[in-house]
């Protein structure tokens, strides 16, 4: 079933159709907001408001405008994201440690799950550091369920533009992941 | 030709968004140093990336957003307001069918009272003469 179909249905007051929705976009929107180093918990309250809102305006999204579902979720993902960390840009967060270790798979060693969470923490941090729009362009670059044109629909500008936002990006990210190694290897 | 110069932007823009590369931009990576790094680099980048990123859903997240959803949703509210309207309505029907049922029995009830009286009436005379 395609989302065209589901929308068309969810519109219609299924309820199950809008399930099926969230079901399928909860894993990548989680993957974009995580990205966000947003502070602790309010990704999956963001996750859901993101979900809330778009069935609350479910009956104004209309797919003969031209944007796909997965577009004009991100979009909303997008703003809410932004709009939190400008409330709390200046909040000090951390992903726990036990967090960490509740999304291991089973039984890796402690030593393992330490350096694997330094390293998400360094990305991490470097993704911080990586100046909009760059950011969100190279988090939605991760996105296997959004294509380029998506990605520049959600992005409001050109298909060159994100592309070259997801190659500066990259760039900045490298140079910020290179410092952060030097400093501390 | 400085392959470098003339390629060397576009090779790279198509490494970084992972675009399938054409046979020239695949000679290109071969001679030049400077994209052969950068591949190297944005993959590992990409690798690094991937193993970042958490896409775990918490337990029981779709329900929650269904619960929430079933709650306080305009068609939800739609629809109880349709069901309340319907009772309302059943209910008023009854109503008017019950005040109907009193009136008609009132009615007969005075019926049977009035020719009572007027049975009482009519034999009282009938004797009488």
């Amino acid at each position: 079933m395609d989302d065209i179909f589901l929308v068309k249905q969810a519109q219609n007051g299924n309820s199950q159709a809008f399930r099926l929705l969230v079901l399928r976009y909860q894993k990548p929107l989680f993957k974009f907001l995580n990205g966000f180093r947003l502070p602790s918990g309010r990704v999956e309250e963001i996750a859901q408001d993101t979900l809330f809102k778009a069935y609350q305006n479910l009956a104004s999204y209309d797919q003969g405008k031209g944007a796909s579902f997965a577009t004009w979720l991100f979009v909303i993902a997008k703003h809410l994201a932004l709009n939190e960390l400008d409330r709390s840009e200046y909040r000090h967060s951390t992903v726990e440690m036990d967090q960490a270790m509740d999304l291991e798979c089973p039984a890796p060693s402690a030593q393992e799950i330490l350096v694997k969470e330094q390293t998400r923490q360094r990305v991490h941090d470097a993704l911080r550091q990586v100046a909009e729009p760059f950011r969100s362009a190279l988090l939605l670059s991760t996105i296997e369920e959004l294509k380029l044109a998506e990605i520049a629909e959600i992005e409001q500008c050109s298909l060159g533009t994100v592309k070259s936002r997801i190659f500066r990006g990259k760039q900045l990210l490298a140079e910020l992941l290179t410092k952060s190694f030097e400093a501390d290897p | 030709m400085n392959t470098f110069d003339t390629r060397c932007d576009e090779v790279q823009q198509a490494i970084a968004i992972k675009q399938s590369l054409s046979d020239a931009q695949t000679s290109h990576i071969e001679i030049c140093e400077h994209c052969t790094a950068l591949q190297i680099e944005f993959r590992r980048l990409d690798d690094l990336l991937e193993q970042s990123m958490i896409d775990e859903v918490p337990a029981g997240f779709a329900d929650r957003v269904m619960a929430q959803i079933t709650a306080i949703s305009p068609q939800t509210q739609a629809i109880d307001d349709q069901v309340v309207d319907r009772l309302l309505a059943a209910f008023y029907r009854s109503r008017l069918l019950q005040s109907l049922l009193l009136g008609l029995g009132i009615a007969m009830g005075v019926g049977h009272i009035v020719r009572f009286f007027l049975g009482l009436f009519i034999t009282s005379m009938a004797a009488a003469l």
